[in-house]
């Protein structure tokens, strides 16, 4: 029995994962969702595009790999094929808590681990009455947000966003009245404000991989990637910001599990991303003029990472691509500044390490790339890994 | 015209009267492909990247 993976335009991750699964020798059905039309009537269900039947396909498998990158279709296709009698990883548990960041927050307040003072208020910055009438919100907004949070710096997200898009910060007031007028209900934001204390991190933030097979206990990588830059207050990678490989102290590793933990409950194989800031605060151990020389340095062959990156080539030639990539990232690695910036994260994470904040959990994360060859995790391995080890069960008749 | 979809390798059949600029989709994976050039019996396609709001992590 093959295991399935489904996706929506296969991106250097869902390639990586094919050419994973070729070296170890492991079959993948490839189901495109996007121009898919599922049918299901008193004979059963189908799952076709307009030029093929891929109900069989389904059929055969007993697992498959979610790699639909839009969230909101990633959770449907998890309940359509959980529904079919298939494992899901994710399964649709996680997806679910996943999607929302106000949901994945609880799951961790409850089990008391670390994460930024939060808000939410569920109503709409702007509405208008039966009437036609139009209604202002913000300041009303604005007054149960510093009610709860203070009047310091609050940052505003969606709270289904992705890649940072709509996270904003506000210095005083009037910054924060203009952004929650900004937000609009929307499909990454179906309604009200998300609210955060601004985090006083440093110039990083860290994304921790943690992973579950069946029948083994939820594990940490012992690196963790993490991004880096100065330029904005939002770090992560899609906005173009540096990334290092770092050694993650035992306390993160294991609040990452708890982490893991509280979202996976009683699913047996899943595979989380998460998202952490150290709440660094004037425990700095050099100073920022330094490190931002440092980055300053690496400009040059970040560069050629990211020319290597958008190269349209890849496509057709992922191998050679794939190599590419790897002599870049390794170029970039070589260098000293690199070495001198990765060992004062490092410093600064174990020095505080009491102070980690999570804030997300990424369930289809994004890893070809930079989680692969800096951080040095081939997140398909274990992707696979997860899937084999429900298939067995399912092979051997174990499932419920 | 035939030609073979980048992403799924499914055969595409690319009407006689198609124009540059014109998108298709392959009917096998449904992947919205542009037509950049066509002469005599080749065409070249090139995948449109679109992206949604939703979409990334
Ligand atoms: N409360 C906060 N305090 C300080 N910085 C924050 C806070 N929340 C988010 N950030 C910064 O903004 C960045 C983007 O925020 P967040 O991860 O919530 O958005 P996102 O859209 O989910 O991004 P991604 O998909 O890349 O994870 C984070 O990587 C972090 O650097």
């Amino acid at each position: 029995m093959s295991i399935g993976i489904l996706y929506e335009r296969s991106e250097t991750d869902e390639m990586g994962i094919k050419l994973t699964a070729e070296e170890l020798g492991i079959d993948l059905e490839y189901i495109p969702f996007r121009k898919i039309s599922i049918r299901i009537d008193k004979n059963g269900y189908s799952f076709k595009s307009k030029g093929k039947n891929y109900s069989n396909v389904i059929e055969d498998i007993s697992v498959v790999l979610n790699r639909t990158q839009s969230k909101n279709r990633r959770l449907f296709a998890t309940y359509l094929l959980e529904t079919f009698g298939k494992h899901v990883i994710n399964p649709s548990p996680v997806e679910f808590v996943c999607y929302s960041k106000l949901r994945t927050l609880l799951h961790f307040w409850v089990e008391g681990i670390g994460i930024p003072n939060t808000a939410y208020v569920p109503c709409d910055s702007h509405e208008t009455t039966k009437d036609g009438n139009e209604i202002y919100n913000e300041e009303e907004i604005a007054d149960l947000i510093e009610q709860e949070l203070g009047n310091g710096e609050i940052v505003i997200k969606p709270d289904a966003g992705t890649h940072g898009r709509m996270v904003s910060l506000a210095k005083n007031r009037k910054e924060l009245l203009m952004n929650i007028q900004e937000v609009k209900p929307s499909i990454i934001n179906p309604v009200g404000i998300l609210a955060q204390e601004f985090v006083q991190k440093w110039f990083y933030d860290l994304r921790i991989v943690v992973t579950k097979e069946r029948g083994k206990a939820p594990c940490c990588y012992s690196k963790g990637l993490a991004r880096a830059g100065f330029k904005d207050f939002r770090t992560n990678t899609f906005l173009g910001n540096l990334v290092f490989g770092v050694k993650l102290p035992s306390h993160i590793r294991n609040m990452a599990v708890k982490c893991g933990k509280a979202i996976g409950k009683n699913c047996d194989a899943w595979l989380l991303a998460l998202d952490a800031m150290i709440a660094v605060g004037k425990n700095k151990i050099v100073d920022d003029a330094f490190v931002m020389s440092e980055l300053d340095k690496l400009a040059t062959p970040f560069d050629v990472v990211k020319k290597v990156k958008a190269d349209r080539t890849k496509k057709m030639d992922f191998q050679s691509w794939n190599k590419k990539l790897e002599e870049s990232f390794q170029n970039y690695m070589n260098s000293e500044a690199y070495e001198n910036v990765r060992k004062i994260i490092e410093e600064s994470v174990e020095k505080n390490r009491y102070s980690i904040i999570f804030h997300e959990a990424n369930s289809c994360p994004e890893f070809w790339e930079q989680t692969r060859l800096v951080a040095g995790i081939n997140l398909a391995l274990p992707l696979l890994k997860c899937a084999q080890s429900v298939a067995e069960s399912s092979y051997r008749g174990e499932r419920k | 015209m035939k030609t073979k979809c980048p992403e799924c390798n499914a055969e595409l059949e690319v009407p006689k009267d198609a124009l540059q600029g014109e998108i298709l989709s392959c009917s096998c994976c449904g992947l919205e492909l542009e037509v950049k050039r066509i002469s005599g019996e080749s065409v070249e396609l090139q995948e449109l990247t679109i992206e949604g709001e939703d979409w990334g992590e």
